[in-house]
């Protein structure tokens, strides 16, 4: 399979992920809340196809892409989605508290930039090259603990890749009423060189994420990355407000899986989708058939 | 009653009667082996190390590191099982006076002020309360009542009932001058650690210290501290309290070989054994033991509880310090002023003071040649 | 370095975390203003920082962030104590401690350790005013997943004393997350040996907890029989301890202290032994009275002992606020005369 295939591959297994929980949360066959990655899988797959084994990845609520990207199981995902025992962290963690080899992610919105700083110092304390990457949203930098976070990882050389996935809006509320001033700025007043992408294609993503893990990796200390995406689903289930005007527009020119997806041929493309739908449809089914998990 | 050894707190150095304790080697409760060392202990001059003179457990630990250690003092015992109990109450400090913050307490003694007040205001000599218990208000109604009534006080005429308080080698021993002396009828020993209604030496083991109310109510009167605390004085002191709690009276027991002079006064619950000489103008305070074939010379004074043991040889004047034990054939020179809770050893040959707490190894000569 | 013997808890708790520093190399201390010579505000951290400078980080006065990375740090394997330079600020810290560092664990199935401590001073009786004399571990007790722990002034048998030991095993031997509460009062306390304790006659029960942690009891030597039991933690234990001397003394009032090290999660099975013989409790504390370790200890033990429990009564601090004037101070925090006071009214 050639690179474009292999990521047309990724990038759609966690929009079908996606769509699959999304259409099979009214059975009620899933408990609890979900926050959908549909829009920002290039992010996950761009950035996560760079990092090493030994590498330590943490993310937010919206962790599903990332984890996927990581190389979670999907079956283990949807279990846990379910809440069973066989889960990733036995149902106990649920859609938004994973943890799997060197990935965590957590609920509360800043908490995870004060772990994964505190884990990149502990890397750096004991000498290994390892990278932390940190995925963080707009929202997040109404909450203090980044900055004072931010001022740390800066004071101390932390080798952590803080990546600001930029979709404009956090949960209702878009971004021009929550965030003054400019956000590359907040990173560089504290000395964090910042790069910012705007786009949605996977291959604009890629060469910028391998830059800037190897320079953490070598040199040792932090960089920001702005990538301005797109939140196509809603916020977690039933709660967006945009337009549907708006909505449109962004499924038309921020849909990371149709960009790349023109790259393939229609056959090629096909022939990854039904393999996907096939290899996700069973981990549905095996997730389902897994013990436990009352409603 | 586990039998305990008991590690006592070398006097390092002439003029310092502490130590500081810089490291306990063992824990209370850890098997020790003989020769091992328990503890380092250092002056300002010298270190040195307190080893175990027996195999056994390491128990009733009274010190810890950093704190100051009075030599002469029981550091710990070795038991012969690691939960062997400390026989003795709170560590024996030697100290009169207890510090308290809150509370002005007179000498040694722990009263609470309600029950002093009344003590006072009732005419009651404080110094005739026992150490040790915490003396309440109903314990001073008790006495004054007349239910504890205080000593010495007059023995009814004709009462010559007398029990023994522990029924080991002295008690035995006060048993056959007694016997000898036959001015008492004895009833039997009280022990806590012999069965009641055995017998020995002849005589009934009446129970433990629990019998002393029930024997009192029967308007039994007398008895004598069978204890010799060679070991630990701090039972012999307790078998005393004790008694005077439950309204008992030692009375001094002399056996008739032994010789007084005319002049020598001796206070209550005193033990001369057989051959004792105590001579012109010697003052005995309550509770010593002159054992057999103790000399004492002309002027001596003794404070109370001090154990003189056999052969233990005074010459004139010397005076001895509160529960000093002085060792068998030991020889104290002319005018020796020796401490309180002081310890001569057998055969020792004391020609300078030694100050309380002293330690003078059995043998030696003090003061130590440099 | 302090010397080889501790005299104070302040000590005490320097030696410990000495030891713990120097036993493993991955603790690491945090906290503002540790550096020597300054050594911390209350100079707990003395000499830390030149024994250890790779391992002591001063940090910007980020008490959230700080707690955070600790977290972040011990999950990757490294021992992080966190020093909050006062109790007060600990409610900047809530977020870290409840929603993450104790639920980490559990979350992520097991899989995962947090060993921090975070160890801070609460407490008034220096005037510093109502944002800095607080006691606020209240607000943590019964947090799930963390472990509150308040040293006891006694030396034992310990060559650190037991308030640094009790330090070092938080540190060294404990996993998971520990709350450590000090009492900026307490650390000049002088460690009471065998000898201070002549008074007393002190039990050292361990509880059923796994861990397990000292409880204390002090009763009065050769005395009548307790008919009151008093609990209490930290500082407010040697005011217990000193009040009960004197309401035996004056009043001939005889109580038991039982003291836990203790306090989250709640084991209090040698209180309960206790108050089933006095059937009269009372607790102190120095924080707030609603809903604080007192309101607790009282539910527990009525639940347990049911009717053979007969009084039960809480003494804690009033007030709205603390305040700075010294003698305004001492009427808002529970003093000697105050438990006095208290425990003559029940007996």
């Amino acid at each position: 399979m050639d690179k474009n295939t292999q990521l047309y591959k990724q990038l759609y297994s966690i929009r079908h992920f996606e769509t699959l929980l999304l259409e099979n949360f009214p059975t009620g066959v899933f408990h609890g809340t979900t926050h959908t990655s549909l829009g920002q899988e290039a992010n996950a797959v761009g950035i996560l196809s760079h990092i090493n084994e030994d590498d330590v990845v943490v993310s937010n609520h919206r962790c599903h892409g990332h984890f996927l990207a990581y190389g979670g199981d999907p079956a283990a995902l949807f279990a846990e989605l379910m809440g069973k025992p066989a889960g990733v962290c036995g149902g106990i963690g649920g859609s938004q508290h994973l943890h799997w080899r060197n990935f965590y992610s957590s609920g509360v919105q800043g908490g995870t930039v004060a772990m994964a700083a505190g884990m990149a110092l502990a890397e750096k304390l004991s000498g290994k090259d390892a990278v932390v990457v940190d995925f963080m949203g707009d929202g997040t930098l109404g909450e203090g603990i980044v900055y004072e976070c931010l001022n740390m990882i800066a004071l101390w050389d932390a080798p952590i890749l803080i990546v600001l996935e930029d979709n404009h809006i956090a949960q209702t509320t878009p971004s021009h009423l929550a965030i003054a001033g400019d956000m590359q700025k907040r990173f560089e007043a504290f000395g964090i060189p910042t790069t910012r992408l705007d786009t949605s294609d996977i291959l604009e993503i890629l060469p910028t994420a391998s830059r800037l893990i190897e320079k953490v990796r070598f040199v040792r200390k932090p960089q920001a990355l702005i990538i301005e995406t797109a939140r196509l689903g809603t916020h977690s289930k039933g709660d967006d407000t945009r337009t549907s005007e708006m909505l449109t527009r962004l499924w038309q020119t921020r849909d990371p899986i149709a960009i790349h997806g023109a790259r393939l041929s229609e056959q090629d493309r096909e022939a990854v989708e039904q393999e996907v739908k096939e290899y996700l449809g069973s981990a549905f089914q095996t997730a389902l058939e897994m013990e436990g998990g009352g409603s | 009653m586990d039998k305990l050894t008991p590690i006592k707190i070398p006097l390092l150095n002439t003029n310092e009667p502490d130590a500081l304790l810089v490291s306990l080697e063992c824990k209370e409760g850890a098997p020790v082996k003989q020769g091992q060392v328990l503890a380092v202990v250092e002056t300002t001059k010298s270190t040195g190390d307190i080893l175990a003179d027996k195999t056994g457990y390491l128990v009733g630990l009274r010190y810890m590191e950093g704190e100051t250690l009075p030599a002469g003092e029981v550091l710990a015992y070795i038991g012969e099982t690691p939960d062997a109990q400390d026989p003795a109450m709170p560590p024996w400090s030697g100290k009169d006076t207890l510090q308290l913050e809150e509370v002005n307490q007179p000498n040694g003694l722990r009263i609470t002020t309600p029950a002093r007040e009344l003590a006072i205001a009732s005419g009651l000599d404080l110094s005739s309360l026992p150490h040790g218990p915490l003396i309440t208000q109903q314990m001073i109604e008790k006495r004054l009542s007349g239910q504890i009534p205080p000593q010495p006080q007059p023995i009814p005429a004709g009462e010559k009932r007398i029990l023994i308080y522990g029924a080991g080698g002295h008690g035995r021993s006060l048993a056959a001058m007694i016997r000898k002396l036959g001015n008492f009828e004895i009833l039997g020993f009280l022990d806590d650690g012999y069965p009641s209604g055995d017998q020995v030496f002849g005589l009934p083991i009446l129970g433990g210290s629990e019998k002393l109310p029930e024997l009192a109510q029967d308007g039994v009167r007398l008895a004598v501290n069978g204890i010799g605390g060679i070991s630990d004085l701090q039972v012999r002191l307790s078998v005393h309290d004790l008694l005077y709690q439950a309204s008992f009276f030692c009375p001094t027991i002399i056996h008739p070989t032994a010789f007084l002079e005319e002049s020598a006064s001796l206070e209550n619950a005193i033990q001369v054994f057989p051959f004792a000489y105590i001579g012109t103008e010697v003052t005995v305070n309550f509770g010593c033991i002159i054992n057999t074939g103790v000399i004492i010379s002309h002027n001596c004074e003794l404070a109370p509880f001090v154990n003189l043991s056999p052969g233990a040889t005074l010459a004139g004047g010397v005076t001895v310090g509160e529960k000093t034990l002085i060792g068998m054939r030991a020889t104290i020179n002319l005018n020796v002023h020796i401490g309180k809770a002081a310890r001569i050893g057998n055969g020792a040959t004391v020609k300078a003071n030694v100050p309380d707490r002293g330690v003078v190894p059995a043998g030696s000569i003090w003061p130590p040649r440099r | 370095m302090s010397s080889k013997s501790p005299v104070t808890v302040l000590d005490s708790l320097n030696l410990g975390l000495h030891q713990a520093m120097q036993d493993d190399p991955r603790v690491i201390l945090l906290g503002e203003d540790v550096l020597d010579p300054y050594g911390g505000a209350f100079k707990v951290t003395r000499g830390l920082s030149s024994q250890f400078p790779k391992r002591v980080l001063t940090t910007p006065i980020s008490e959230a962030g700080i707690t955070g990375i600790a977290g972040g740090m011990a999950l990757r394997g490294m021992r992080p104590v966190v020093e909050i330079m006062f109790g007060d600020f600990t409610t900047l810290i809530a977020d870290q401690v409840i929603n993450h560092l104790s639920k980490f664990q559990a979350m992520y199935h097991d899989r995962v350790r947090v060993p921090v401590v975070i160890r801070t001073p609460m407490g008034g009786r220096r005037g510093y005013g109502p944002t800095h004399s607080q006691s606020l571990e209240k607000f943590f007790l019964g947090v799930p997943g963390l472990t509150i722990l308040a040293p006891f002034h006694i030396k034992g048998f310990e060559t650190l004393g037991t308030p640094g030991k009790l330090l070092y095993d938080a540190i060294a031997a404990l996993d998971f997350p520990v709350f450590f509460v000090e009492n900026k009062t307490q650390y000049l306390l002088k460690l009471m040996s065998t000898n201070d304790l002549q008074e007393y006659e002190v039990s050292q029960i361990e509880t059923a907890g796994a861990p397990a942690f000292p409880f204390y009891k002090l009763a009065l030597r050769s005395a009548p029989k307790a008919q009151i039991t008093l609990a209490a933690y930290g500082y407010m234990a040697h005011l217990a301890l000193k009040a009960a001397l004197r309401l035996a003394y004056e009043d001939e009032i005889f109580c038991e202290v039982l003291v836990p090290t203790q306090l989250s999660p709640f084991e209090l099975a040698p209180l309960f032994d206790s108050v089933n013989q006095t059937t009269c409790l009372l607790t102190i504390e120095e924080g707030t009275l609603t809903l604080g370790w007192g309101a607790e200890v009282l539910a527990r033990t009525t639940e347990v002992l049911g009717p053979s429990l007969k009084v039960a009564r809480r003494l804690a601090a009033t007030g709205a606020v603390v305040p700075a004037a010294p003698d305004q101070e001492a009427d808002c925090l529970p003093g000697i005369e105050d438990i006095i006071v208290r425990v003559r009214e029940m007996a």
